[in-house]
């Protein structure tokens, strides 16, 4: 593919319930460069961000999911037990849009969404992220 | 491109999907490998093994937490050459009731079974392509993949 690959592989934890949303846009990031651990909710996402051996860069994240709680809790407990650890929601939900504002300080992605744009978004808040961390 | 709500896309092959004109799941690469691997686990980690193991070997994965999202993606990517299944799950059935319907309803496509219960072996009477203790050695289950496929 002709998308700029990453210096070194970072990585995203995609979280999605909906195999066929996740599928392809878990397929495009690998084929952009990243590593991309899949998770269907976030209890999974929980699990997978306190494994101490698996590393994650950036979490994308729906809002509407099934499981203990949705994209916000999963935003707000990250926000509690991974500071730093920027996340990306996605959804349809107009009022759930609206409410992701106050959880991400970039806003969310609605639903449906351009690959690309998600690409675009993972790679300015990591640059940042990079920027902040070399400081 | 387009990825985003309407489930009655197809998949084209890797990671494409051909929709019906509307908004839909429509993300067009380029067709990669013939031979897709769906790894069908319902714990997060044991699954993230795995399809690392086949990833680095080479090999497309589908990731699925039970039966019921695994029959999702059959029913869309038709480039599924192989299943590995946990047993237990949850879901509408488990790994056995799964690995027959791809017997009958998906006969070329091979299935791998594995499950940490050792009373599920005795159980273990459908016809399968191998089957796996868990916990496994994932190159143990990458050089069974390698043996089936290639």
């Amino acid at each position: 593919m002709a998308v700029d690959q990453p210096a070194a592989q970072e990585t995203v934890l995609v979280v999605e319930d909906d195999v066929l949303i996740r599928m392809p846009i878990a397929q495009y990031l690998r084929d952009c460069g990243y590593k991309v651990i899949e998770a269907v909710n976030a209890d999974e996402a929980m699990t997978v961000l306190l494994h101490q051996e698996t590393a994650v860069d950036i979490v994308f994240s729906a809002i509407d999911m099934s499981g203990s709680t949705d994209g916000f809790g999963l935003s707000q407990w990250v926000r509690e037990h991974r500071p730093g650890l920027d996340v990306i929601l996605t959804g349809t939900v107009p009022r759930a849009v609206n409410a992701a504002k106050q959880l991400c300080d970039d806003g969310p992605m609605p639903k449906p969404y351009e690959p690309r744009a998600v690409l675009d978004q993972i790679r300015r808040l990591l640059a940042a992220r990079r920027a902040t961390h070399h400081k | 491109m387009v990825i985003g709500l309407n489930r009655k896309a197809k998949y084209t092959g890797d990671h494409s999907m051909e929709g019906d004109g509307g908004e839909g799941l429509r993300l067009r690469q380029d067709v990669r490998t013939s031979h897709a691997i769906l790894v069908v686990e319902d714990e997060v980690l044991v699954r993230l093994m795995i399809a690392d193991e086949l990833r680095n070997a080479g090999y497309d994965v589908i990731e699925a937490a039970n039966a019921d999202a695994a029959l999702d993606v059959l029913a869309h990517v038709s480039s599924v050459s192989l299943v590995i299944s946990d047993i237990r799950m949850p879901g509408s059935m488990d790994g056995l009731s799964f690995a027959q319907l791809i017997r009958s309803e998906y006969p070329a496509t091979r299935i791998v079974l594995a499950s940490g219960d050792v009373a599920n072996v005795a159980n273990v009477a459908i016809d399968h392509d191998g089957f796996f203790f868990k916990p496994y050695d994932p190159r143990k289950m990458v050089d069974h993949v390698k043996m089936l496929l290639d």
